[in-house]
């Protein structure tokens, strides 16, 4: 008798179906609601909060803040990640095993200490801007605590390490000889990159890529402590609409729009990857 | 098309010696065919050709250039991997145009030069099919017409139908050699399967161990082997140990356990009388001797049937000999009686002395 293996799927999608749907329903429900000021809300459903959300400067700034400070993180990270995935991924020496470890030891290291080291490296009395104005490269200090660019490089450090694991997986399907067969009939090694390795890697790299966005949008501790306060992204903003303003109907509509703008980005994000073609096997 | 020539080629790492030294020229045309076992240092030689790896030791000449230092794009060299190694991202069509695209062929040259080879490796019409849509033996096929797309100076072949099945793999064998034959391009081809160098190369250097045990023609490699290595990798063979002790009309005179029997003579080799020698002799040139008066001058052994195994077209039959040796007998199954006392004989050209 064969074991039916996919009867024992219905576990993670019961434990799936409670902590997501379930727990995002409650929020929507919620965003549902006019508030009523001190946590209270309307019994009525309404759009209230979504014409209020969708209609004002203040809320439709701070998504697109949201999705560029993302969307560039995102760009950045995969730039800075997929060289060194690649390098690891063609190392043959012992020290690739070493450098690997190091990696996922430190993905795994908690944000809240990665951020704070940041701060002390990034402060206006830090190391680095001490090198800078000794070597006479600013004027005076720079500062990325509270501004959008301090944003960028605490999201970049927060998903790097993701990003290089992805990555490496993605290198890892390039084999060796079609590298060797581009170099042998003619290719520099620009042009292997160009015209070889990118494209085969490309659909990977998309891939690598929304999975970084979609961390950075859903990113808060990175962006609460680099932000300062000063720079509003949505899962900040969730908070401070929460703790702040005590309007949970129209902290549940924010989540919403959260939830839905990363939603449709990644449905376009596939629609877009299954125009890529390896061979005629579509990808995602 | 070039000659190729390697000079003293030495790649060690570190305390590990991969290729000992190697010297060879391969003419413009020849197919010369690198035969050896795994870790023989056959692929590191071939891959020093490339340019992927650099020689410790020595030159590497393409015509009369010096490609010692040039990096693999420079070399001007088309290449076949063995698993096929094509763009998985391009088209045929785009695959086999690589080579072109990459030296500049005009777009109108490059698609009559597609056309061409597409019909030479008779595989019409596949140009917008991508590689993963083609069998393994047509993806080869396509990967030697990249290879050969802008013509190379010298065509290399790792291994190319080692992912292939047998069947596939004989079919391909004949193709190469038609298409050899065709277009004569000094071709460097390694495997370490010897049927497929034999029908295969103008030439083969059978390796052992980073060195060249001997370089020749498929006959002489199968039918004048100068080593136990060369003649042990080459088909199967029997030897027989012993002393030289003389000449006699042109056949040398060798002691063995089985008795005094008759070898041919190397030409080239020189042996000072009482040295130690080996004589092999093929399973296909020993036979069953059922009469006396059969034997005429040919070498004769008395021994017992120790196994027999059918394979179809013929049996190999052990007979164990004096001198606790084993003689493997290639013979026809209907040669064969049930008598298990048989008398073995061959004639002695068919003994090649062989130097310890």
């Amino acid at each position: 008798m064969n074991t039916r293996w996919s009867l024992f799927l219905v576990v993670p999608l019961a434990v799936s179906l409670v902590l997501l749907v379930a727990s995002q329903s409650v929020f929507l429900e919620s965003s549902l609601h006019a508030d009523l000021g001190f946590g209270r809300m309307a019994p009525a459903w309404s759009l209230h909060n979504y014409i209020r959300v969708l209609t004002d400067d203040f809320y439709l700034r701070v998504l697109w803040l949201t999705v560029m400070v993302s969307g560039i993180a995102a760009v950045l990270t995969i730039v800075v990640g997929f060289p060194i995935a690649y390098v690891l991924a063609r190392m043959r020496s012992r020290w690739a095993g070493v450098l690997m470890l190091g990696i996922l030891l430190s993905t795994f290291v908690t944000i809240v200490i990665k951020i704070f080291g940041l701060i002390v490296i990034f402060n206006a009395d830090g190391p680095v801007n001490r090198l800078l104005l000794g070597a006479g490269i600013v004027a005076k200090p720079i500062n990325l605590i509270g501004t959008p660019a301090g944003v960028v490089v605490g999201l970049m450090y927060f998903t790097i390490g993701f990003a290089v694991l992805l990555m490496y997986a993605v290198a890892r399907t390039v084999p060796r000889s079609v590298e060797e067969a581009a170099e042998i009939h003619g290719a520099s090694r620009r042009r292997v990159f160009l015209r070889v390795i990118l494209p085969i890697c490309l659909p990977g790299i998309a891939v690598g890529f929304l999975t970084v966005f979609n961390m950075c949008m859903g990113a808060f501790t990175s962006a609460a402590l680099l932000g300062g306060g000063r720079v509003l992204t949505l899962p900040v903003l969730i908070q401070r609409t929460i703790l702040f303003e005590v309007k949970y109907g129209m902290a549940g509509t924010i989540s919403a729009i959260l939830l839905f703008s990363v939603l449709l980005i990644n449905l376009f994000g596939i629609f877009v990857l299954r125009r890529f073609r390896i061979g005629r096997r579509v990808v995602a | 098309m070039s000659e190729l020539k390697l000079e003293g080629v030495v790649k060690r790492y570190g305390q590990v010696v991969a290729v000992e030294r190697v010297d060879l020229h391969i003419h413009e045309g020849e197919f010369l065919t690198l035969l050896g076992p795994s870790g023989c240092g056959k692929t590191t030689t071939l891959r020093m050709i490339a340019g992927f790896i650099d020689p410790t030791e020595g030159r590497i000449l393409i015509g009369a250039e010096d490609v010692t230092g040039l990096p693999p794009q420079k070399r001007d060299i088309g290449m076949v991997f063995q698993d096929y190694a094509l763009f998985p991202h391009l088209t045929i069509a785009d695959n086999i145009a690589f080579s072109l695209v990459e030296r500049r062929v005009p777009t109108a040259d490059r698609r009559k030069r597609i056309g061409e080879l597409l019909d030479l490796i008779r595989l019409p019409g596949v140009e917008e099919r991508y590689p993963s849509e083609l069998s393994g033996g047509q993806q080869q096929r396509v990967a030697l017409a990249r290879a050969i797309a802008h013509p190379p100076r010298v065509l290399l072949m790792d291994e190319p139908l080692g992912a292939l099945d047998l069947k596939l793999r004989e079919a391909m064998q004949e193709e190469l050699r038609a298409l050899q034959d065709k277009l004569q391009i000094t071709t460097v081809y390694v495997t370490h399967d010897q049927g497929e160098a034999m029908s295969l190369s103008d030439r083969i250097a059978v390796m052992n161990a980073g060195r060249i045990e001997q370089l020749d023609t498929p006959s002489n490699i199968y039918g004048a082997p100068r080593t136990e290595f060369v003649a042990n990798f080459v088909g199967k063979i029997n030897f027989l140990r012993g002393t030289l002790s003389g000449q006699q009309d042109g056949f040398a005179l060798i002691d063995t356990p089985v008795g005094r029997i008759r070898a041919r003579m190397a030409a080239s080799a020189s042996f000072g009388s009482d040295s130690r020698v080996t004589v092999s002799i093929r399973p296909e040139n020993l036979r069953v001797i059922h009469r006396a008066e059969d034997a005429g001058d040919m070498n004769t052994v008395a021994g017992r049937i120790v196994s027999r195994l059918f394979t179809g077209n013929l049996s190999h039959v052990r007979v164990a000999v004096p001198g606790e040796v084993e003689l493997l007998v290639e013979m026809r199954p209907s040669d064969l009686s049930d008598a298990a006392e048989v008398t073995i004989g061959w004639r002695p050209e068919h003994g090649v002395l062989i130097t310890n």
